[in-house]
């Protein structure tokens, strides 16, 4: 509305036009519109490209060695269309379990009249805070078939031969991922159930229409095109997942499309086939963009106006009756399954003399002496330093650069503000693998042409998971900003305040809650991602807590990954806590997450 | 104080150009109170934001007492911030992170020489009481009801003792009751204060109670541009006759023309009219407008030359204060507006006379 006005600066009298500033204002818009294009553009065009080099090594790069044998090997010798079927059961299997799951809390907690769900609705959230990796190595702990807890504890006592439950399967799987997806899910749908006109229903109620019908006919009818949207959203979650089945799928050769790339170039005791990598890495961000297009198809109309239409009633809550009960228990055990259970088996391995079922000798044996082996360890600081510094740069450049994208889009009349709102979306269909492979081809070119030494470098994390975490926040700024009416910022300036003024005495404080809630996610993000840096890692200078843990673990160091998973998920729940106390997760973060 | 040179706006949108203001021209006096009447999209607001620089023209020259704010042929053009003006928008656009205090404040906490903060708080107190909202300074803004809101923006853009004040139909949001109230203090103040006044409205009885001067905007272009009681009364066309009250339109030709020393006659589809205004040939075709108000019965009081015209009573509506009638004269109609206690009733064959005043003729 008004850049137009304020961006054609020039002195009172007229003499002297502010040259400089009024080109600077000019270009500014497209010199963003270039650097958004360049972060998407670069690596997905390495990508492609050293999907046909044909040498085995990234530096071995050369433009007379290329051709379509790496699609070929992937296909006929890889068997991609085996991980494929794989990941298509495990997306749907996990989005279906998921969905279901999400939609029965939020509707018990937003339409029923379950008692304590107060308690449901500031819980559920809070699984953002356990990180997909501590998630599935406490489902190993519990369930792997011969040495888990829980496995253990069923042949010990029933005398059976076989494993109560195998986790190293699809359904693992599927039961792991799903569980994960419920938290954002929950938030999404939380605001979906409750703007529900009840009067659509008490309409169809009055038409004598029965409550089944009702509920089938209307209810669930006008429901459909979001929890559809919702579902697409979660599924794209999943297919881009690679902690769950990294840690669960890939030790028993089950994989998914993640996993499958990553093995590709770090299968212990094979040959690194980089090539082959960006093949199947190409394949995989095709459907990933097949899905993200759909995605946008569904959500282009409604997103916009969800939010400002959501008028204040509070629908009819159902009475669940003799099901009250049941149902707060139902929900209370979701809570104790994903969220408490993965922090006490942590705590227990922690704490612990040495690994073995949990017994009363076991207790006697507790002491903090792994706490005290992680922090002897030199290799630690460096870590702590580098997770830190990683997360608080990522977060303060992707809050940093969505605020002016969605500036740009939302408040001027830029010419290519669609263009500029669709390419910030983008980044959103490249799964992490994907990404992190793509950089690590263009920073090592880069690398050998220019002689700097940027792979390896915490910079690239940072760079990485700006990319990954942008269109997250630009929706969700976009949203927020939407909501500000412009008038608020014209009135300002009509009072003699300069532009720089108006930011920081109207807009800043009108959207600090986005600002700090989006500051937060991504940090949130940037620990619990181990995806990207596990491929960008590359000695010491850029190894982040994620990796560390994947190594420890897969060193069998159990109790170390403890001790760190317990100050980790301590750190992530007084995170998850101050995003909730802003509540920010209820209002932008649920719809645009 | 206000000078607007040939304002032209376009915009550019998904569906094409759109061409909002068509070359408007606007000068107020310094210490009137200018209103600019128009529907709905005629461009109003547009040429509102384009005097404090909300918006770029794509043609104009704009001028705000002695300073040009904006020249697009010279490319000059003024920041906002800059600019001698203060604003009441339409939404009001009442900082909801502030208190009402610090709404008011705003204003002269962003001027250049750093104003006192006791002289803040006297001007604040100030601009508060004069709008009636003394008692009110710590409240968070968003607790006020609807008129109070209106009354804090008011008082914002008058704290800052700006020359210029624009109004974007800061009554529009207000219920009938309140707007009628507020509409004659809102210009009291203003004349107090003696600040030069630009307000948008697209409803004619603000524009006719509280202007010195009213524009009618139709398409991005001034319709006619004259005093509340002119434009009420000789109508340039159709569009200006219609959009301000009711009228009986006619299409007729000169039989006799006006001179300085009697009227002219018209002949019409109702009849021959009686007319006084000069300058009109012979023969010429002409439009002309006549009031419902102004149609009045014939009686013993009524001039010998002006024309009688006979119809007969088709319909009465009760308004209240008037009666409503539509006298059927054949072929056409004719709406008169009469005194409630006028003996008439449906059926009745009556005559009506026109004055030779109260025919407007039109120019297009
Ligand atoms: N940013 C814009 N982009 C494209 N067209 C616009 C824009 N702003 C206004 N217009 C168009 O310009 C024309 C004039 O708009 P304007 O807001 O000035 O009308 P208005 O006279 O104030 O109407 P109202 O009484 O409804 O407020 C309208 O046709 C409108 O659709
Ligand atoms: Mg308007």
């Amino acid at each position: 509305m008004n850049n137009s006005a304020s961006v054609s600066a020039t002195d009172m009298d007229g003499k002297r036009p502010h040259n400089l500033r009024n080109i600077a204002a000019k270009f500014f818009p497209w010199a963003v519109l270039l650097l958004v294009f360049a972060l998407v553009a670069a690596p997905i065009f390495s990508l492609v490209v050293g999907a046909f080099s044909q040498s085995r090594l990234p530096n071995e790069f050369s433009l007379d060695n290329m051709g379509l044998g790496n699609f070929h090997a992937v296909w006929v010798e890889q068997r991609i269309d085996l991980v494929l079927w794989n990941t298509a059961v495990y997306v749907i299997g996990a989005t279906v379990f998921g969905i279901s799951t999400a939609a029965v809390l939020a509707w018990l907690v937003e339409r029923s009249d379950m008692p304590g769900k107060m308690w449901i609705y500031a819980g559920v959230p809070l699984g953002i805070a356990v990180p997909g990796i501590l998630h599935a190595i406490s489902w190993v702990l519990l369930l792997s078939p011969r040495s888990g807890f829980v496995n253990r504890g069923w042949m010990h006592m029933t005398g059976a031969e076989g494993p109560l439950f195998d986790i190293y399967t699809m359904t693992g799987l599927i039961f792991a991922e799903g569980l994960r997806l419920v938290p954002v899910a929950f938030l999404m749908l939380v605001p979906l159930m409750r703007s529900m006109d009840p009067s659509l229903e008490e309409a169809a109620a009055v038409s004598g229409a029965s409550p089944m019908r009702t509920t089938r006919r209307v209810t669930l009818a006008l429901l459909l095109p979001g929890v559809l949207a919702i579902s697409i959203f979660q599924a794209i979650t999943a297919l881009e997942n690679f902690e769950i089945p990294g840690i669960l799928g890939m030790p028993v050769n089950l994989h998914v499309f993640s996993t499958r790339v990553f093995n590709l170039i770090e299968n212990i005791g094979a040959i690194p086939a980089f090539g082959q990598a960006n093949a199947a890495a190409v394949f995989y961000l095709a459907i990933a963009l097949v899905v993200s297009f759909f995605y946008l198809r569904l959500v282009r109309h409604s997103e916009r106006y969800t939010i400002i239409t959501g008028k204040g009633y509070t629908p009819r809550a159902v009475r669940l009756g003799a099901w009250r009960y049941p149902a707060i228990g139902a929900a209370a055990l979701f809570l104790f399954v994903s969220i408490v259970l993965p922090f006490l088996v942590l705590l227990y391995v922690s704490l612990v003399g040495y690994l073995r079922q949990p017994s009363i000798e076991a207790f006697q044996t507790f002491s903090f002496k792994h706490y005290a082996t992680v922090f002897n360890q030199p290799r630690v600081g460096r870590v702590m330093w580098n997770t830190i510094s990683l997360t608080l740069m990522s977060a303060t450049t992707v809050t940093a650069l969505s605020f002016v994208i969605a500036y740009i889009v939302v408040r001027t009349r830029f010419k290519a503000r669609y263009t500029l709102d669709v390419m910030s979306f983008m980044p959103h269909s490249i799964p992490g693998i994907v990404l992190g492979l793509a950089l690590f081809w263009l920073l090592v070119q880069f690398d050998s042409l220019t002689g700097a030494s940027t792979f390896g470098s915490l910079g690239s994390l940072v760079v990485g998971f700006t990319i990954l975490f942008l269109a997250y926040a630009v929706r969700a700024m976009s949203v927020a900003m939407i909501q500000v009416h412009p008038d608020l910022e014209d009135a300002a300036k009509l009072c003699g305040a300069p532009p720089w003024r108006v930011a920081i005495r109207i807009f800043a404080p009108l959207l600090m809650p986005t600002l700090v809630g989006i500051w937060i996610y991504v940090a949130m993000l940037s620990v619990r991602f181990i995806s990207l840096p596990l491929i960008l890692s590359q000695g010491g200078n850029n190894e982040v807590l994620g990796v560390m843990i994947w190594s420890l673990w897969n060193n069998g160091n159990i109790n170390s990954v403890g001790a760190i998973g317990i100050m980790l998920m301590s750190a992530m729940f007084a995170l998850a806590l101050t995003l909730r106390i802003l509540g920010f997760g209820k209002t932008t973060g649920g719809t645009s997450v | 104080m206000i000078e607007i040179d040939n304002l032209h706006v376009r915009f550019n949108s998904d569906k094409g150009e759109v061409h909002a203001v068509r070359g408007v021209s606007i000068n107020v006096a310094q210490g009137e109170f200018y209103t600019l009447l128009g529907p709905s999209g005629c461009g109003k607001t547009t040429t509102l934001r384009c005097l404090a620089g909300l918006e770029s023209p794509s043609e104009g020259r704009i001028a705000v007492g002695d300073t040009v704010v904006h020249d697009s042929a010279k490319g000059i053009s003024v920041p906002t911030f800059k600019r001698d003006l203060a604003m009441v928008f339409q939404s009001y656009a009442i900082w909801p992170h502030l208190t009402v205090f610090e709404n008011v404040a705003f204003p002269l906490r962003e001027m250049k020489q750093k104003v006192a903060e006791a002289e803040v708080e006297r001007r604040v107190k100030g601009a508060l009481e004069l709008v009636q909202l003394s008692g009110y300074e710590s409240r968070p803004a968003p607790f006020l009801s609807g008129g109070q809101q209106q009354r804090l923006a008011l008082a914002r853009a008058i704290v800052r003792e700006a020359s210029v004040v624009l109004f974007d139909e800061p009554l529009s949001n207000l219920d009938a009751k309140l707007r009628a109230e507020t509409r004659l203090e809102l210009r009291n103040l203003v004349k107090r204060l003696g600040m030069t006044a630009l307000y948008v409205t697209h409803d004619q009885t603000e524009a006719l109670t509280m202007a010195d001067r009213v524009a009618i905007m139709r398409e991005g272009v001034i319709a006619q541009e004259a005093t509340p009681t002119e434009i009420y009364k000789r109508p340039v066309s159709r569009f200006v006759a219609s959009f301000i009250g009711q009228c009986n339109f006619a299409e007729g030709k000169i039989t006799q023309p006006a001179t300085a020393s009697g009227n002219g006659l018209i002949e019409t589809e109702w009849g021959n009219l009686a007319y006084s205004t000069q300058g009109r040939d012979a023969k010429e075709e002409v439009s002309v407008a006549v009031r419902p108000e102004n149609v009045r019965l014939a009686d013993a009081t009524t001039p010998a030359d002006t024309p009688r015209i006979t119809g007969k009573v088709a319909d009465i509506v009760f308004l209240g204060e008037c009666l409503e009638c539509k006298v059927s004269l054949g072929q056409s109609d004719l709406i008169t507006r009469l005194h409630p206690s006028s003996a008439v009733a449906v059926g009745d064959a009556v005559d009506v006379v026109v004055m030779a005043d109260d025919v407007a003729l039109l120019a297009v």
